[in-house]
């Protein structure tokens, strides 16, 4: 399962970043790496940014980066 | 060579995550003393202030950048890592002070470990304390202490609350010896990597740590400056042997940039583990309440709306009565120096030049400040975040990213503070479009302009549907134009010769704060006295250039003119008036006639110099500024001798708004531009582009309206 799937406040963990080079890298410093604890926050339909929290802090992305980030099902 | 510490400041560099409150901690640290180096950016600038020791060493402190990582894949980093290690003529830093945000340590941490690996004296000051206590999170500073083996500071900035013992920190780290550089821990085969790169770089005669071997390894070639060629290969020759063993392994194995990443991450999370504890239940979560309503896609994106509006009008509204009493004052100053001095050269160079020029800056001030107040709040509140995202949806559909609309929103005051905070887009092509779009946006010094044209032709129009003011509707057209024109050519850009992919949007939402009063007003200080002593002194070079060009060469007037006939007849044989008749044929079609085209060449080097050059061009002399009775007056007066109507009908007042909304006319953005894209293409790209956009634009609406029946 990917991110851009999970339900809103249900949490599960990291399992692998799909998203090539430079967009990968930046997520995983953010601290979206394998086995980091992720919890969606609100989401606003297919073509508005998501908002997830990990590590404490809110994170704003789109489903499309979303998408390419894989986690527990 | 770097000179001994003792013959200069100390360099203390401030580095740490965005939202961490730098800002804040500079500011205390510093005061209203700080230096930035040519323009008010959003932390992107150079920002240097001045600190006494208790030791009475002096501090040289330098504001860096905020960002997550030091690995340079953007401008910034790169400038952020040598701001740390030396680097674009400055010394390595002899102290480093991360600022750390203590509510939200493990992200915050990741960049601790990174400078950690730089080697460089450094102390951690554990800021939002007080947030962190609200959490309900305790953090067992003399264990992160240990851990980290540097001293760590809890703080907080907005009450100055342990500010003390971290000038003490800094103090005593300014004469210590540089502790050992920290690599995360690695796989034995990730080590055996770095030792290769130490290896070859020796033998390049560049020796290096690991964690400098790792940083080097790990960043992108484009941004590491001042590395021998020989040793530039041997990376080179390490990164292509990882690259073929990632291709070789697929994607069952994490590259090896990301295996660095994962093994620091694992060290945040032991030392999280160890030093970080839930003491009570968190305070009530303010943020999440507030971001249901604020970042929902229809009523976040009314109330973005409403607010804009509200910052707008509060701009016009408000800076009124200020703007009068500047007026008020140079009025003032101008009848004490008439009644001071004989009639003469100095006195006109003084009334019609140097202070028309000085009441034209100080004018806009009372605007340029409630703008930058606006955005400073939104800033600090945390809004700014959310905006990036409510209008994403927007700036995805130009092929633009969600943040690019914090450079243009800055733009609203100014292109060029907007134009640096463009810094912050990691895309180079993307950056480079924000760039280039960035001064259609409708900046403070065109206000001056639509409000003068409004005041001469739309103030006596009735409102509509009885309360909106034309003028008003206008000006919001005005923005609105410019806000397409912008968005048109990032479209154009992105499809043509700047093609690219959109970039991902991450943008961290901080929890929201209450700004600080001291910290604003301080930001807004800053930004004054940048407008004043910088745009002001070109302003009244300029202002009084043109009274040189008005004033000269000396023709005697016809022997039955009064005085103001006399005025006109010297101007319209002056060297300004001369090069108006030379431009005319190619403005006439715009409907402007050589008057309005001497405000225009002066106008090419700030646009705000037109309200004063029509001022002065027409003869009522220095107590011009755009709210101006005596101005309007006299340009009714001014009566087409065909028509038999005013030459400044609405149409020529509305088709020069349009020439100013869409021109390039503004030196200082064209310098910005030209240093942040490192050629003169660019900017010269961009300023046949706008001035021809907007000469076509103006025609349309004048010609367009002449056929539709107005005059
Ligand atoms: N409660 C609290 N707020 C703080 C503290 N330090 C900074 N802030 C606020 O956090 C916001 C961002 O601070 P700023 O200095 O602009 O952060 P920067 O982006 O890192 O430069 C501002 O509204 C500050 O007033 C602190 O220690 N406690």
């Amino acid at each position: 399962m990917t991110l851009a799937d999970v339900p809103i406040a249900l949490a599960t963990t990291i399992r692998w970043i799909h998203a090539p080079g430079d967009t990968g890298e930046r997520l995983m410093e953010l601290g979206l790496v394998p086995g980091a604890p992720i919890r969606v926050v609100a989401r606003h339909g297919a073509s508005h940014p998501m908002q997830i929290e990990v590590r404490g802090f809110r994170l704003s992305l789109r489903l499309t980066e979303a998408a390419a980030i894989e986690v527990d099902a | 060579m770097t000179p001994p510490l003792a013959s200069r400041p100390l360099l203390v560099a401030l580095a740490g995550n965005p939202n961490t409150g730098k800002t804040s901690i500079f500011n205390r640290l510093s005061g209203a003393r700080a230096k930035v180096a040519n323009y008010p950016g959003v932390t992107v600038e150079r920002r240097q202030g001045r600190l006494t020791l208790p030791s009475g060493a002096k501090v040289a402190l330098v504001d860096v950048p905020g960002c997550y990582s030091l690995t340079a894949r953007s401008a910034e980093e790169e400038v952020a890592h040598a701001a740390l290690t030396g680097g674009y003529d400055d010394p390595p830093a002899d102290v480093v002070v991360i600022v750390a945000d203590a509510s939200n340590l493990p992200r915050n941490l990741y960049f601790v470990l990174q400078v950690l690996e730089l080697g460089r004296p450094t102390v951690v000051a554990l800021n939002m304390m007080d947030v962190a206590r609200d959490h309900g999170l305790a953090i067992d500073v003399a264990r992160l202490e240990r851990e980290l083996g540097v001293p760590v500071i809890p703080v907080v900035a907005t009450t100055g609350e342990g500010l003390p013992s971290l000038v003490m920190a800094i103090e005593s780290l300014g004469r210590a010896t540089p502790p050992v550089p920290r690599t995360p821990p690695l796989l034995t085969s990730d080590r055996a990597v770095l030792d290769t790169v130490a290896e070859a770089l020796r033998t390049a005669n560049r020796p290096a740590t690991a964690g400098e071997c790792l940083w080097l390894l790990t960043s992108e070639p484009t941004h590491i400056t001042s590395l021998p060629d020989t040793a530039r290969d041997a990376i080179a020759r390490v990164r292509t042997q990882l690259d073929a063993e990632a291709e070789q392994v697929g994607t069952s194995r994490l590259p090896f940039n990301r295996r660095v990443i994962v093994a620091r991450y694992a060290e945040v999370d032991r030392l999280v583990a160890e030093a970080v504890s839930r003491t009570g239940p968190a305070a009530p979560d303010w943020t999440t309440r507030i971001d249901r309503v604020l970042t929902h896609p229809r009523w976040g994106l009314a109330l973005f709306v409403l607010a804009m509006s509200v910052v707008f009008q509060a701009i016009f509204t408000w800076a009124e009565p200020l703007m009068g009493l500047v007026e008020r004052g140079s009025q003032a100053t101008a009848a004490a120096i008439g009644t001071a001095l004989p009639d003469g050269v100095l006195k006109e160079l003084l009334v019609q030049g140097l202070l028309a020029g000085v009441g034209n800056v100080l004018v806009f001030l009372p605007q340029i400040l409630l703008l930058f107040l606006a955005i400073t709040l939104l800033e600090d509140t945390g809004y700014m975040a959310r905006a990036a995202v409510l209008l994403d949806r927007v700036m995805r559909r130009v092929g633009l990213h969600g943040r690019a609309f914090v450079p243009l929103l800055s733009s609203f005051a100014c292109a060029s503070p907007g134009i640096m905070a463009a810094r912050t887009i990691e895309a180079p092509r993307d950056r480079l479009v924000t760039t280039l779009v960035a001064p259609f946006m409708s900046c403070s010094a065109r206000l001056p302009v639509y409000t003068m044209v409004i005041g001469a032709v739309f103030a006596s129009a009735p409102p509509v549907l009885g309360v909106l003011s034309v003028g008003g509707l206008v000006v919001t057209a005005m923005y609105f134009l410019g806000i397409a024109a912008a968005f048109g050519t990032a479209w154009l850009l992105k499809r043509t010769v700047l093609q690219a992919p959109t970039p991902p949007l991450l943008v961290e939402l901080p929890t929201y704060k209450l700004p600080a009063p001291r910290s604003v007003l301080i930001a807004l200080w800053s930004r004054a006295k940048v407008f004043v002593t910088q745009t002001g002194r070109t302003i009244v070079t300029l202002s009084v250039i043109l009274w040189a060009l008005m004033a000269y060469p000396r023709v005697e007037p016809p022997a039955a003119a009064d005085a103001h006939e006399a005025a006109r007849y010297q101007l319209e044989h002056s060297a300004a008036g001369t090069l108006g008749h030379a431009v005319e044929p190619l403005i006439a079609p715009l409907g402007f006639d050589w008057r309005i085209g001497i405000g225009l060449i002066g106008s090419f080097a700030a646009r705000e110099v037109l309200v004063s050059t029509l001022g002065q061009v027409y003869g009522v002399g220095s107590e011009i500024d755009a709210e101006s009775v005596v101005l309007r007056e006299a340009l009714l007066r001014d009566i087409h001798p065909e028509t038999g109507r005013p030459r400044f009908s609405p149409l020529v007042g509305l088709a020069l708004m349009v020439f100013f909304v869409l021109a390039m006319q503004c030196l200082a953005t064209v310098a910005i531009v030209r240093r942040e894209t490192g050629t003169w293409k660019w900017p010269l790209v961009m300023i046949v582009y706008m001035n021809g956009l907007a000469w076509v634009a103006a025609l349309v609406t004048y010609q367009g309206g002449r056929l539709l029946g107005f005059a």
